[in-house]
C-alpha cells in the first residue's frame, strides 16, 4: 500500500467518524487565552477556499453551548483565565479540549509570568495537544482527527459507566 | 454579475486534497526537529540556546540524557544553526498533534 | 538639521533643559520634570512633530530615580526624547493628556506598570491590571520578580454610563462569536446607532515587556516575533535594529534586501486577509473567498521562501539567517499571477453597489481626531496623516527603492481599503525592485561584544509604525519598551463608530484591523 492510498482511507476514515458521531458536523468552539493571534489566523485560514473544513463538516460555532470542542490557543493569561474557564463550563460534555500551538500547550516563549499561565493543561484536562508556532493548517487537521479518535473512545467509556 | 461568473469559473477549484491525500511540506520547512544520536556529541549548545527552553542536557546514574519536548517547540531552528555536529536538524513533519505530552518527547541517551 | 533644531528648542527653553546628548539619530533632553508639559506641547503644537511614545525606566539602582520619556518624531529623520526624573518619594508627574490626547493610554500604562502617578489625567483608572490586581504592584518596577503570582482581591471596575429614555447597554466579549482575539466592547445604543463606546482590553496581557529582561538578546528575538502574530517581520527587525543600532554594527546590504523583501510580503498578506475580512462583513462572499485565496497564496510562497508560514524565524541581530536569493523566480512568477488575480478582484470590489453602500460614509475618522490620537498606518494615512516610517525615517533598503505612499482625506471604511488595495501594489512593486536589486555578499554579521546604551528601533509594520526602545547594560536587556501600531489606533475606534448602526461596527473594527496581542502585550 502507498502512502497516498494510507492517507485516502485515513481520510474516509474522518469523514465516516465525524458522520457517524456527531450527525454529520463537528462544532468547535474556539478560545483565544492570550495567543499572539497567528493561531486564529490559522484557524480562521481553515474556513478559506484553500483548506475549507467545512467539507469534513467541521464548523466553528459562535456559542460554546452548541459546541462539541473547546479549540483553546494561548499560554492562558491572567486576566482571561476566569473567561476560559466560563466557556468550558458553558461546553455540555462529553466535550473535548484541544491545546493548539506551543504556548496552549506549555506556555511556549512565554512560559510563566505574573501573567502567563504557562499552558492550559494546567487549568483543565486537555485531550489534545498540537504542537507548532503556529501549526499550520493541515497540521491542525490532523489535530482534529486524533481529537475526533478521542472523543470516540470518550463516549464509548461514558456509555460503559452508565 | 456576469464577471463573478467569468472569475470564478477561470479561477476553478483551489481546494486541497489533505487528508484525504498527503501534503508534503515544503522544502526548508519549520517541522519537528529531530535528534541524529550518533552524531550528538552531547555538548549541550542546543540547550543553551533553545528561546522556550524546551531541550534538557541532564546526567544521572552514569548516563548522559538529552531530551527534547516538540510540546513548547517555536520552530525557530536555533538548535539547528548552533549545533556543532549537525546531530539535530528540522524535519518536513507537521503532524504532530498527540493525545499525551509523553510522545512529544524525543530522548536520546548515551552511558559515560 | 538636527542641530539646528536642538538650538531652537534650547533657545525657547533656556533654563529648563538640564543636559543634552545625541547618538545617531536620537537627541536626548533632560529637563525639569514640572517643564515636561510645556515643552512637549511646544514640540507637538508649535514645530508639529507627533508625540510618539511615552514610557518609563525604573532607574533607582543606578540614579535613585524613575525616569519619563517622552518620544517625538522629527522631520529629517530626527528623534527627539525628552526625558524627566520622577523621585520614588514623590511618585507622581503632571499629565500630558490635556494638551495630547494621544498621551492617554501612555499614562496610565505608566501609572499600572510602574506605579508612577499622572496628576491631573482625565480618566485615571486602571489599564493594564483587572480589578483583581492587589495596590501596590508594579510588574516593571525591578523589584517585582516575574514569577510573582500575586492572589487575586476583590474589586469592580466602573465603566462610562450613558443615560437617558431608551438608552441600553451591549456588553460584547471577551470571549467572542467569531475566531478573534479577546478583549470587551461595552456599547451604549438607543435603537440601532451608537451612542458611545466603550472598550476595556489587555486580556492578552502576558508581561512581554518584563520578560525581555530576563531572556539573553538572541532570545529576544523570537519573543519580538511573537508580540502580534502576523507582524511577525515588522517587529522581528524593529527590535533588531535597534540593538544594532546600539552595537554600532552595519547589516549587509543583502540582508538588508532581504528584511525588505520579508516586510513587503508581510504588508501584502495583511491586507489582503484584512481587505477579506471586510469582504466578509459587508455579505460579500464572493470577495471575501477571493481574497483569502489570494492571502493563502502568499502565506503559501512565505513558507516556500522562510520555511514559516508568518516569516519566523528569519531575522537575527545582524542580519537576516537564510538567504532567500535562489527563490527569485518563484517569486517574481507568483507575484505576476497574484497581481493580476488582485486587480481583477479589486476591480469587482470596487465596482459593486452593495459593497460601496456599506463601505462609504461609514466609521469615519476626521483627520483631526486622528492627528490628536496620534493614528498610524493605513488607518491614519486614510485619514488624510501622511506619515510612513519608510519613507520618513528609512531604514533597511527603502531609501534605496523608489515607492508611493498612497494618502487618502475621507477616513471612512472605503479610503482604508483603497489605501490597503494601493499599498499591496506598491508592496509588489518594491518586492520586484528589491529582487532585482539584490546585492551579493553575506547575509549577517556576527554580533561580537556590545556596550552599553539605548537606541529606538522602528519599522512600518502592516498595521502601522512598529516602536521599540531597547536599553542594554551589561550584555542583558535592562528595558525595552515595545509600541505597536494598535496602541495607537485602538482609541480611535471610539471615535469612529459613533453615529454609525451597530451592525456596522465590525466593518469598521475590521478596516482598523487592530491588534489585541500586540496592544496588551
Amino acid at each position: 500500500m502507498t502512502v497516498d492510498d494510507e492517507m485516502e482511507i485515513m481520510g474516509q476514515r474522518l469523514n465516516r467518524k465525524i458522520r457517524a458521531l456527531f450527525g454529520r458536523s463537528l462544532s468547535i468552539r474556539e478560545v483565544d487565552a492570550g495567543s499572539c493571534n497567528a493561531c486564529e489566523v490559522e484557524v480562521n485560514a481553515l474556513a478559506n477556499p484553500v483548506y475549507d473544513m467545512e467539507r469534513f463538516g467541521i464548523h466553528i460555532v459562535a456559542s460554546p453551548r452548541h459546541a462539541d470542542m473547546l479549540l483553546v490557543t494561548g499560554p492562558v493569561t491572567r486576566n482571561m483565565e476566569l473567561a476560559l474557564l466560563k466557556t468550558a463550563n458553558a461546553t455540555p460534555e462529553p466535550k473535548l479540549v484541544v491545546a493548539m500551538g506551543s504556548c496552549a500547550c506549555n506556555g511556549g516563549i512565554f512560559g510563566e509570568t505574573y501573567a502567563s499561565g504557562g499552558g492550559v493543561d494546567r487549568f483543565m484536562p486537555v485531550d489534545v495537544y498540537i504542537p507548532g508556532c503556529p501549526p499550520r493548517p493541515q497540521a491542525v487537521i490532523f489535530g482534529l482527527m486524533v481529537a475526533v479518535d478521542k472523543l470516540e473512545q470518550k463516549i464509548k467509556k461514558s456509555e460503559v459507566k452508565v | 454579475m456576469f464577471d463573478i461568473l467569468i472569475k470564478t469559473l477561470r479561477t476553478g477549484r483551489v481546494t486541497s486534497k489533505y487528508p484525504i491525500r498527503q501534503d508534503i511540506a515544503p522544502e526548508g520547512f519549520r517541522g519537528k526537529p529531530e535528534l541524529l544520536p550518533d552524531k550528538c556529541t552531547f555538548c549541550g549548545e542546543c540547550a543553551r540556546v533553545c528561546p522556550p527552553g524546551v531541550i534538557w542536557l541532564t546526567k544521572e546514574k552514569g548516563e548522559e540524557k538529552l531530551t527534547l519536548s516538540f510540546c513548547g517547540c517555536i520552530f525557530c531552528g536555533m538548535c539547528e544553526e548552533v549545533c556543532p555536529g549537525g546531530a539535530i536538524r528540522l524535519s518536513q513533519e507537521y503532524e504532530l498533534a498527540s493525545k499525551t505530552k509523553d510522545d512529544l518527547l524525543t530522548i536520546i541517551r548515551r552511558s559515560v | 538639521m538636527p542641530e539646528e533644531l536642538i538650538e531652537t528648542i534650547k533657545k525657547e527653553f533656556r533654563n529648563l533643559i538640564l543636559d543634552g546628548t545625541v547618538s545617531n539619530n536620537e537627541t536626548y533632553l533632560t529637563v525639569k520634570k514640572d517643564a515636561a508639559v510645556r515643552i512637549c506641547d511646544y514640540l507637538h503644537h508649535t514645530l508639529d512633530f507627533p508625540l510618539i511614545s511615552i514610557f518609563a525606566t525604573d532607574d533607582r539602582a543606578k540614579d535613585g530615580c524613575f525616569k519619563i520619556h517622552y518620544v517625538f518624531s522629527c522631520k529629517g529623520d530626527v528623534f527627539i526624547i525628552i526625558k524627566i526624573k520622577v523621585e520614588e518619594t514623590t511618585p507622581r508627574f503632571a499629565t500630558l493628556t490635556h494638551k495630547i490626547p494621544a498621551a492617554n493610554w501612555y499614562e496610565r500604562e505608566i501609572q499600572d506598570m510602574f506605579g508612577l502617578a499622572p496628576v491631573g489625567h482625565p480618566d485615571p483608572r486602571r489599564l493594564i491590571h483587572f480589578e483583581d490586581w492587589a495596590a501596590g504592584l508594579y510588574p516593571l518596577r525591578k523589584d517585582f520578580d516575574i514569577r510573582t503570582k500575586p492572589d487575586r482581591v476583590k474589586g469592580e471596575y466602573t465603566y462610562r454610563k450613558v443615560e437617558g429614555e431608551g438608552v441600553y447597554e451591549i456588553p460584547v466579549g471577551p470571549v467572542h462569536a467569531g475566531v478573534i482575539e479577546p478583549g470587551h466592547f461595552r456599547f451604549s445604543v438607543a435603537g440601532e446607532p451608537i451612542l458611545n463606546l466603550e472598550i476595556r482590553h489587555f486580556y492578552t496581557h502576558k508581561g512581554v515587556e518584563k520578560l525581555f529582561e530576563s531572556v539573553s538578546l538572541d532570545k529576544a528575538v523570537f519573543l519580538a516575533e511573537r508580540i502580534s502574530g502576523d507582524n511577525s517581520a515588522a517587529h522581528a527587525v524593529a527590535f533588531c535594529q535597534a540593538v544594532e543600532k546600539i552595537a554600532g554594527i552595519d547589516i549587509p546590504p543583502r540582508a538588508k534586501y532581504i528584511r525588505t523583501i520579508l516586510l513587503e510580503l508581510e504588508r501584502m498578506y495583511n491586507h489582503m486577509g484584512d481587505i477579506a475580512g471586510i469582504a466578509t462583513d459587508v455579505a460579500y462572499p464572493f470577495g471575501a473567498a477571493h481574497a483569502n485565496y489570494l492571502k493563502e497564496r502568499v502565506m503559501q510562497l512565505n513558507e516556500k521562501v522562510t520555511g514559516s508560514r508568518f516569516l519566523r524565524g528569519m531575522n537575527a541581530i545582524g542580519g537576516v539567517r537564510r538567504d532567500i536569493g535562489d527563490k527569485k523566480d518563484m517569486i517574481l512568477k507568483e507575484l505576476d499571477l497574484m497581481q493580476k488575480d488582485f486587480k481583477e478582484l479589486m476591480e469587482l470590489l470596487f465596482n459593486s453597489p452593495s459593497v460601496a453602500d456599506r463601505i462609504e460614509t461609514t466609521g469615519r475618522i476626521t483627520g483631526e481626531i486622528a492627528k490628536g490620537l496620534h493614528v498610524v498606518g493605513p488607518a491614519g494615512r486614510a485619514s488624510g496623516i501622511d506619515s510612513d516610517v519608510r519613507r520618513d525615517h528609512p531604514y533597511a533598503a527603502y531609501s534605496e527603492l523608489t515607492f508611493k505612499v498612497p494618502v487618502l482625506k475621507t477616513g471612512d471604511v472605503n479610503a482604508r481599503t483603497r489605501v490597503r488595495a494601493d499599498e499591496v501594489y506598491e508592496s509588489m512593486a518594491l518586492i520586484r525592485q528589491a529582487l532585482s536589486d539584490l546585492p551579493h555578499g553575506e547575509i549577517r554579521t556576527e554580533l561580537k561584544t556590545i556596550h552599553d546604551g539605548c537606541a529606538l528601533g522602528y519599522s512600518e509594520a502592516p498595521r502601522g509604525e512598529t516602536l521599540y526602545w531597547v536599553n542594554i547594560s551589561n550584555n542583558r536587556i535592562e528595558r525595552c519598551k515595545v509600541r505597536d501600531p494598535s496602541f495607537c489606533n485602538w482609541l480611535s475606534i471610539e471615535y469612529a463608530v459613533l453615529d454609525n448602526i451597530v451592525p456596522d461596527f465590525p466593518i469598521i473594527n475590521k478596516s482598523l484591523s487592530l491588534s489585541y496581542s500586540g496592544n496588551d502585550m
